[in-house]
């Protein structure tokens, strides 16, 4: 029984191995050895045409066999074979993912995407475990390179369609005056990475970003695992010092626990727009100088009470003014001077009790520094460098 | 019918008076200043005198007092104009309702009831009165109208008879009393507290330790004015009391004593207890007092009474005759209590409330 069943295995594996899947290899997605499932093809297919169409881009992708050698020639040659002249860019990569090229074609194929790295594309299929993911990823970086994405990106659907659109008014405004993206993105999962990276890599891959330094600040928002996490960039990271982070999530994180999303984004945009203006106004806030709330309502009783007390004392001085007669009852000033004599004056020490308790621990709170604490940060997958920090809600 | 004593002056008979600003007899008449060394010699042989008779007086046809107050009643004639006066059982000195003329009535001050000390008066009427206005200065919460409104009734100047008690006193005492040390180590904080037994014994000595010695005159009134000085007090005479008023004592040493005993009692309490310096949590576990009285001095003390009145109410103030000092309770303006007490409560609160807002954006 046992052989039978793996006779067929074996069988089958081997039909597997000589069989070509119904893979194609004509369009813009290449994949002659199979990894892609039809669908995922015809999805990415449609994809790269709209690119296409919508701005006259050519967007190639082609998987390879691993034995082939030199890649870049063999990506040029195929380009020009199926696109001529016409702009556009190809990347080629084989099936172990080791070896990869990228050609651009055209008199523009280059300077339309206007990437400041020529591994970008790479690094943005890269980044994916996942073929498809991979592939989807490389088409919206080239996308996003004609056309910014939307500053919302609700796709765990937290907000109302009326939400939406007063965040999205809010955080364009807020973008356009401070020449930098405050993007809002919200997902019900991140597929096995971190907060940071993908975060950072949304921010990254997606175009978002102002200027030559990609100023901008995005906020995540992670339903699966309830993650929050807040990636600066350029100018970003500038202004909202670590410190600085710690106050913005402060104020929006139990608008973000109870539920109340539309509230706790309205109240990071507006955070991040105040830290900002402060940056460029003067230093950025920090540690040391973090934005005040105005001060707690709880001192006007305390205060009153205070008052109370001072009122009634001096109201009672006044009034001990007004009386002067009051019986003595004692007799000091007719003791005769020098005549009190101590005759006897003994200190007896009878026993003694000693009673220790635990000493609190001290707190090791290294938070006492003063001068600010600056910002910190880390080099993205892209290679472009982030600040930020987030946590769970 | 007793005899009273008016002191005439040696040059034109006037009935002349103690004054206190030189400290001598004057006659208000002609000016004359009299030693009171002589006038002591005067009253000796003034005394050696048989009484005349024209004076007495027949008591059973115009009594029309009840029985009762007839014992607390006498009746005396003025020498100066033989005017009948009538004054109650404890007067000394008063002056006749009809011709103001000072009168001394000797026969409350022989035997038993003579003073051994007086002590002149220093201050005089006008003092008294400046005295008060000074008093009513300052006092905020004091209606505004008082001052104005007010009227003083009368002034008086009185001598007090006042009882003082000498003693010599011996103190025990035993207290209970904790020192505590504290200190830390890596792990514990430590807390010990030593107990001690404390033994105190002192002695001490009062002098002249003053008690009121009438029941007509406040009890707190007076010992609001002390101290008085004894070291300005005479050898009594009674031409220190023409022009003023006198009582005699209606309350005997012994029912003094006890107040006296009282406040001495407690005065070596305190000073003992003084003694005990250096601990924390002091307790008086037991204690033992034991008072030596030597015999009581039987004196009289200057004061000034001024009986004002306002709105229907009676106000007392008095002042010592001797160092100035001026007591008297003063009715509170109660709009003017809560006024004060409203603006000072808002404005602190702004206040406090401002200070700690400054504070907190300093921070």
């Amino acid at each position: 029984m046992k052989k039978i069943s793996l006779l067929i295995l074996t069988f089958l594996c081997s039909l597997l191995m000589t069989v070509p899947v119904w893979a194609d290899d004509t369009g813009y997605i290449r994949d002659t050895i199979g990894y892609l499932e039809a669908y995922e093809e015809e999805t990415l297919e449609t994809e790269a045409a709209s690119i296409a169409e919508a701005y006259g881009y050519q967007t190639y992708f082609v998987i390879v066999d691993s034995d082939l050698e030199n890649l870049d020639s063999h990506a040029q040659s195929l380009y020009q074979s199926v696109a001529g002249d016409a702009n556009g860019v190809l990347l080629m990569v084989d099936v172990n993912r080791s070896q990869w090229s990228i050609y651009f074609g055209g008199a523009q194929g280059r300077s339309m995407l206007r990437l400041d790295r020529e591994d970008f594309l790479w690094t943005s299929f890269f980044k994916e475990l996942d073929w498809y993911m991979g592939v989807k990823s490389y088409l919206t970086t080239v996308k996003t390179r004609f056309e910014k994405p939307a500053l919302v990106v609700d796709e765990a659907g937290l907000l109302d369609s009326q939400e939406e659109t007063a965040l999205l008014t809010k955080l364009n405004e807020i973008s356009q005056r401070q020449k930098m993206d405050v993007v809002v993105l919200t997902v019900s999962s991140i597929y096995g990475s971190t907060p940071q990276e993908y975060a950072d890599n949304y921010f990254d891959y997606n175009g978002y970003g102002q200027g030559s330094d990609h100023d901008g600040v995005l906020l995540l928002i992670n339903m699966g695992q309830r993650d929050w996490y807040i990636s600066t960039t350029g100018y970003g990271i500038y202004a909202i010092t670590d410190a600085g982070l710690n106050y913005i999530s402060d104020k929006f994180l139990n608008h973000l626990s109870s539920g109340d999303y539309a509230l706790a984004f309205n109240t990071y945009a507006d955070l991040v727009d105040q830290f900002v203006t402060q940056a460029k106004t003067d230093t950025p806030y920090d540690s040391d100088s973090l934005p005040k709330d105005p001060l707690s309502l709880m001192w006007l009783p305390v205060s009153g009470l205070l008052a109370l007390v001072v009122a009634w004392l001096v109201t009672a001085i006044l009034k001990g003014q007004l009386t002067s007669v009051q019986s003595r009852s004692d007799a000091r000033e007719y003791m005769k001077d020098g005549s009190f004599k101590l005759t006897n004056s003994q200190d007896l020490f009878l026993y003694r009790n000693v009673s220790k308790v635990p000493r609190p621990k001290p707190s090791s709170s290294s938070s006492g520094f003063r001068g600010g604490g600056g910002s910190s940060s880390h080099r993205s997958f892209s290679g472009r460098s982030h600040g930020g920090g987030g946590g769970k809600f | 019918m007793a005899e009273t004593i008016e002191y005439k002056c040696p040059n034109c008979s006037g009935a002349i008076a103690f004054d206190s600003s030189i400290q001598k007899m004057r006659c208000p008449y002609c000016d004359s200043e009299l030693e009171m060394e002589s006038l002591k010699k005067l009253d000796e042989a003034l005394t050696e005198l048989p009484v005349s008779q024209d004076l007495t007086w027949d008591q059973s046809q115009a009594n029309q007092w009840q029985a009762e107050e007839a014992d607390q009643m006498r009746v005396y004639a003025c020498e100066s104009c033989g005017g009948q006066l009538i004054t109650d059982e404890t007067t000394v000195a008063t002056s006749c309702p009809y011709c103001d003329n000072p009168v001394v009535l000797k026969e409350r001050l022989a035997g038993d009831l003579k003073p051994r000390f007086v002590l002149p008066f220093k201050l005089d009427k006008q003092a008294a009165k400046e005295a008060l206005n000074k008093h009513l200065l300052g006092k905020r919460l004091l209606p505004k109208v008082f001052k104005d409104q007010n009227h003083i009734d009368e002034v008086k100047g009185i001598y007090v008879p006042f009882w003082l008690f000498d003693a010599d006193v011996a103190a025990d005492g035993k207290y209970a009393a904790t020192m505590v040390r504290t200190w830390s180590d890596a792990h514990y904080n430590y807390t010990e507290t030593n107990h001690y037994s404390l033994l105190r014994s002192a002695t001490m000595t009062y002098e002249r330790v003053p008690v009121d010695g009438s029941s007509k005159l406040d009890d707190r009134l007076m010992q609001s004015l002390e101290p008085f000085d004894f070291k300005g007090a005479v050898d009594f005479q009674t031409a220190y009391l023409a022009g003023y008023l006198a009582d005699r004592y209606d309350q005997s040493a012994d029912i003094s004593l006890e107040q006296a005993n009282q406040r001495i009692r407690q005065s070596t309490e305190n000073r003992l207890a003084n003694t005990v310096q250096g601990y924390g949590n002091v307790r008086k576990e037991d204690g033992s007092i034991r008072l030596n009285n030597g015999e009581p001095i039987y004196v009289l003390y200057p004061v000034w009474l001024l009986n004002t009145s306002w709105q229907k109410k009676k106000y007392t103030f008095a002042m010592n005759g001797q160092t100035g000092k001026f007591v008297g309770d003063l009715p509170l303006d109660r709009t003017a209590y809560w006024t004060y007490f409203l603006s000072i409560f808002l404005v602190m609160t702004l206040l406090i409330y401002g200070l700690v807002w400054l504070f907190y954006w300093m921070m």
